[in-house]
């Protein structure tokens, strides 16, 4: 069953002809807890400029702000719940944005009813990119002890290592898995 | 080795509805027989604690009424000597602090949730300030032993004799996760 506020997103994305994934919370909502009813997609930088024109014109959402990485709407209809479209050139390190538009898309994500949708490895990655990376690295936590697969955390580095982010990366990896080391975190991830 | 508890049934007590009990596996020269309960559901909880067992199931419904509207697999906590004991399809949270389990509220809620995620903690304990009480939540995040996850999401601004461990969240960073993550009212 896709969330509504997806369903909305979808539904404008897909009138626009907008390439989109899904990323964030909602991404993370399809394995594990959340509290998020904001949505998030990831657009090629090449599409940016073009998709925040048009959804401007969208009736249906009401513009905030944009500071030419992420570009804040909110929809009407549904209590103002924000909808953030991202440029992905934010997390593309030494490679352009449509590369890692590409990589997100293709090898990134999962398509579930027809919507793309990141994989906890991509959000973590992208999390772990923001200045928020700390308070990140604490919902990256309650992920894991919520079930999500902790190797997912290999595939952060790997993505790293892809796209040259790995001197920013690196040490924020340790410092997730640091804190799944700690035993009353360690104690909660055994099996039964 | 490690300490273990037993749930025994005191004289004149009425025994555990059959259908909470099943047999546990009987380990070689152990003589007595042993039943675990088997905890299904929310009132499977409950008929424990009429029986006097410390258990409490921590469910989104509970949390969320209290200002943080959030999805989860709701975890059963138990006395951490006893967590071996139970049978449940629930996850189980092994709690040092038994007495937590007593007759919880907010600052045994803001303990407990400090185990599992330290930032709903955080909120919580925001949006319930006037009924949270500085010495229990000390008291209780002591006892628990989780000073340094309290640091991270700075809980000495409640409690300010929780002792610092590690370092903390900036103010910032919290202010953006209040921020994006409304309350229940704001958020319908």
């Amino acid at each position: 069953m896709i969330d509504p506020e997806v369903q909305a997103a979808d539904t404008i994305l897909r009138r626009e002809g907008i390439r989109y994934v899904v990323v964030g919370g909602q991404a993370i909502a399809q394995r594990a807890a959340t509290t998020t009813r904001d949505v998030d997609v990831m657009v090629a930088t090449s599409d940016y400029g073009a998709t925040v024109a048009r959804l401007k014109a969208e009736p249906g959402l009401a513009f905030d702000w944009d500071d030419g990485k992420l570009c804040r709407f909110r929809f009407l209809a549904l209590g103002g719940v924000p909808l953030d479209v991202i440029n992905s050139t934010v997390f593309s390190g030494n490679r352009t944005g449509k590369e890692f538009f590409d990589f997100l898309a293709s090898e990134g994500s999962q398509s579930v009813d027809g919507i793309l949708y990141a994989t906890p490895t991509l959000v973590w990655y992208t999390r772990l990119l923001t200045k928020r990376w700390r308070a990140y690295a604490e919902k990256i936590v309650t992920n894991v002890i919520d079930g999500v697969p902790v190797h997912q955390l290999d595939g952060v580095e790997e993505v790293a290592h892809r796209f040259g982010t790995d001197n920013d990366i690196g040490p924020r990896v340790a410092y997730v898995r640091e804190e799944l080391r700690r035993p009353e975190v360690a104690a909660l991830l055994r099996p039964p | 080795m490690r300490m273990e508890g037993s749930l025994l049934r005191e004289s004149g007590e009425r025994p555990l509805p059959e259908e909470m009990r099943s047999r546990a596996p009987r380990s070689r020269g152990r003589p007595r027989l042993e039943y675990r309960p088997r905890v299904r559901s929310a009132d499977d909880v409950l008929t424990l604690r009429r029986h006097h067992v410390p258990a409490v199931l921590i469910t989104p419904d509970w949390v969320s009424r209290h200002g943080y509207p959030v999805e989860f697999r709701p975890w059963l906590a138990v006395p951490a000597q006893l967590s071996g004991k139970f049978s449940s399809d629930f996850r189980i949270l092994p709690v040092k602090d038994a007495d937590a389990l007593r007759d919880p509220g907010i600052a045994e809620m803001v303990t407990l949730l400090l185990r599992f995620d330290p930032l709903a903690a955080r909120l919580v304990a925001v949006r319930n300030r006037h009924q949270l009480d500085p010495n229990e939540l000390y008291r209780r995040v002591r006892n628990e032993g989780v000073e340094a996850p309290a640091t991270r999401v700075r809980l000495q601004e409640f409690a300010p004799a929780i002792p610092k461990v590690g370092s903390p969240l900036s103010r910032s960073e919290l202010r953006w996760v209040e921020k994006n993550n409304p309350p229940v009212a704001e958020a319908a």
